[in-house]
């Protein structure tokens, strides 16, 4: 289950909102009309996406996305608006580092994909942090083991200047000095 | 001298110099004035000439028995006879002709100065300040005036003087009084001009918070209305299966059978299935048209611009349409011959206003139903043009020149402030373009408006 977060300070657009977003089964919302206790509920549970209005009264979406970017860093952050004004994209992409900046009214079929690939995209780059985390261990792994051998051959060179012939056999060499 | 100069003479002098000051028919007032004043000296002509504001200009503002065209003529101190006087503030006798004499023989050698006469000028001085000069003369035939005559002018100037003073100084109010006016009416349209900006200034701010609030309800309205139409399209689903399966079972039960198909029919079910349809659809396209009315209002108000920017002239008039489309719609058939014209350097939203004010007059112009054509182009230099055309009542020749005026409006009252051609007449100017009027009256008008594509740096 994916954990989205509603916050827009008008209920009918959260009623809205969730009508749309109820056709993903595997999606969990809860929503918020008021930041401040959006806020409070993300430091006691992780949420994987948060999609928030801008102008809202106290707290602005900008302010309460940027709040969320020190509580959960690996969430998806998208505004939903019905301004578009320039501080606001600018607070919008800077600050709160938003995957998308929706307007109102908007497509419920363009805010449903919006909300999949940055979904979509949260995997991956934990999918990355994954892998990258593996390789790194892997990388330990190997580097122990490569030690363990060069210490191996330091301490027994011999055996490792055998010459094997084209069938898998041993030569070995009547020359050699046998005092 | 054939008048004896007393007291009731000085005082019918003050009363004449009073008149000249304040009647209503200055000249004349002027001339009785110097009439009286010649008579007292039994002379022929003369002429009253007083100082104008830069003390440094006589202006002739009465005469008698000299030439009509001299009235009114300026006298720079210093030159001809009364700048002489002016300049040296000096009283002067001069008989015989003026070129003999020694002081002017240099300065007069046309006709009039050929002429024998006797004359005498007085400076006419108020506290050493040259407020006018006089000048009397008679012809040489009629006696000569001589050095006596000229000493008691010199006394009976001050009366003059005085009596040209206030003349002069009423003038000078009046002049101040009517520069006041000008001024006052020319303070008054920067103003208006500057409040009609600012309403529209505030119009705009207005419209662009109003389309962001609107933005919240449409914003659910349509995503409701979506959810709708997929909700209803299951429960449609859904009575189908019931119809296809339940149907045959109710059957065997017809008291129950008949129950729902009565119900169904009082309700007229088919009709409300293939209705809703429609209703979700005529909805979902009034919410489109809300959404397009915002865009407009936001793209019309342009609230933070105020700087010459690229804009895309077809997109200005159609959404200016579009606001403007209650104006129009019941008036008039709007064809657009839209030419391939690049996009132009300009404060999109003043040339928004310009093109909503004729647009609007446009529509008030057709007085039943009509047509307004709006065509575009590229200009032979780099310029575009504009033609607003409309088939309406057309404008009279005499006002034709008069409605790029501020105030000038052909509207009843109350239903045109008369600046909205005068503030589009200095949109177009700052944007160093022009625009011009053609019109037949009972045919149309059409405005024809050109604008740089890039402006002059």
């Amino acid at each position: 289950m994916y954990q989205i977060m509603l916050v827009d300070d008008e209920e009918n657009i959260l009623k809205a909102l969730k009508r749309v977003l109820a056709v993903k089964k595997d999606w969990n919302i809860e929503a918020f009309t008021c930041a401040e206790e959006a806020l409070a509920r993300a430091t006691k549970k992780t949420f994987d996406l948060y999609l928030s209005d801008y102008r809202m009264p106290k707290i602005d979406g900008i302010s309460f996305l940027t709040a969320t970017k020190s509580i959960h860093p690996n969430a998806m952050r998208i505004v939903l608006s019905g301004y578009t004004d320039y501080d606001a994209l600018m607070g919008a992409i800077n600050q709160a580092e938003i995957f998308r900046f929706i307007t109102k009214p908007w497509n419920d079929e363009y805010l449903i994909n919006a909300i999949t690939q940055a979904l979509t995209y949260k995997d991956t780059l934990i999918e990355n942090q994954r892998l990258a985390d593996q390789v790194r261990a892997q990388q330990v792994q190997l580097n122990k083991q490569k030690q363990i051998f060069e210490d191996y051959k330091s301490k027994h060179p011999d055996l490792f200047n055998v010459e094997w012939a084209a069938d898998g056999s041993i030569i070995i060499n009547d020359d050699t000095d046998t005092d | 001298m054939t008048v004896k100069i007393n007291t009731t003479w000085i005082y019918n002098l003050y009363r004449l110099g009073q008149k000249a000051a304040s009647a209503h028919a200055k000249e004349s007032a002027r001339e009785d004035f110097l009439r009286y004043i010649i008579s007292a000296f039994n002379a022929d002509s003369g002429s009253l000439a007083q100082s104008l504001a830069d003390d440094k200009t006589l202006m002739i503002v009465a005469g008698i028995d000299i030439p009509r065209q001299a009235i009114g003529s300026t006298i720079k101190f210093g030159s001809a006879v009364l700048g002489w006087v002016a300049e040296n503030k000096k009283p002067l006798l001069i008989n015989g002709k003026i070129s003999s004499d020694s002081e002017f023989s240099k300065q007069f050698k046309n006709k009039q100065a050929n002429k024998e006469k006797s004359s005498m000028c007085w400076p006419l001085l108020i506290d050493k300040q040259v407020v006018g000069v006089i000048s009397i003369n008679k012809n040489m035939d009629n006696g000569q005036f001589t050095q006596d005559d000229l000493n008691r002018g010199n006394n009976l100037m001050h009366f003059v003087a005085l009596a040209v003073e206030t003349a002069r100084s009423h003038d000078q109010t009046e002049q101040l009084l009517q520069d006041q006016i000008k001024l006052n009416k020319r303070l008054e349209e920067a103003q208006n001009q500057l409040l009609q900006s600012e309403k529209m200034a505030s119009i705009g701010q207005l419209a662009a918070g109003v389309a962001h609030e609107i933005n919240n309800p449409v914003g659910y309205i349509n995503s409701n209305l979506s959810t709708l139409a997929s909700y209803i399209n299951s429960i449609s689903k859904m009575l189908q299966l019931y119809a296809d399966t339940a149907d045959p079972v109710l059957k065997q039960t017809p008291e129950h059978y008949k129950k729902i198909k009565d119900h169904k029919n009082d309700i007229d079910l088919e009709f409300i299935m293939e209705d809703l349809q429609s209703l979700i659809a005529e909805s979902m396209e009034g919410v489109t048209r809300v959404k397009k009315i915002v865009q407009d209002l936001k793209d019309f108000s342009h609230v933070d611009e105020s700087e010459f920017n690229w804009a895309d002239i077809h997109g200005g008039i159609d959404s200016t349409l579009n606001i403007a489309h209650n104006e129009i719609k019941y008036k008039a058939n709007v064809i657009k011959e839209y030419g391939d014209i690049p996009e132009v350097e300009c404060i999109a939203s003043q040339i928004n206003q310009v093109f909503m004010n004729i647009l609007v007059n446009a529509a008030h112009a057709i007085e039943d139903q009509g047509t307004i054509t709006i065509k575009t182009g590229r200009g032979d230099d780099d310029n575009i043009w504009i033609i607003i055309r409309d088939t309406g009542s057309g404008i009279p020749e005499k006002n034709l020149k008069r409605i790029f005026d501020p105030f000038f409006t052909s509207k009843p009252v109350g239903h045109g402030t008369g600046l909205g051609l005068s503030l589009s007449y200095s949109i177009i100017e700052k944007h160093k373009g022009r625009i011009e009027v053609d019109s037949t009256l009972g045919q149309g008008t059409e405005f024809t408006i050109w604008l740089p594509i890039q402006q002059p740096s």
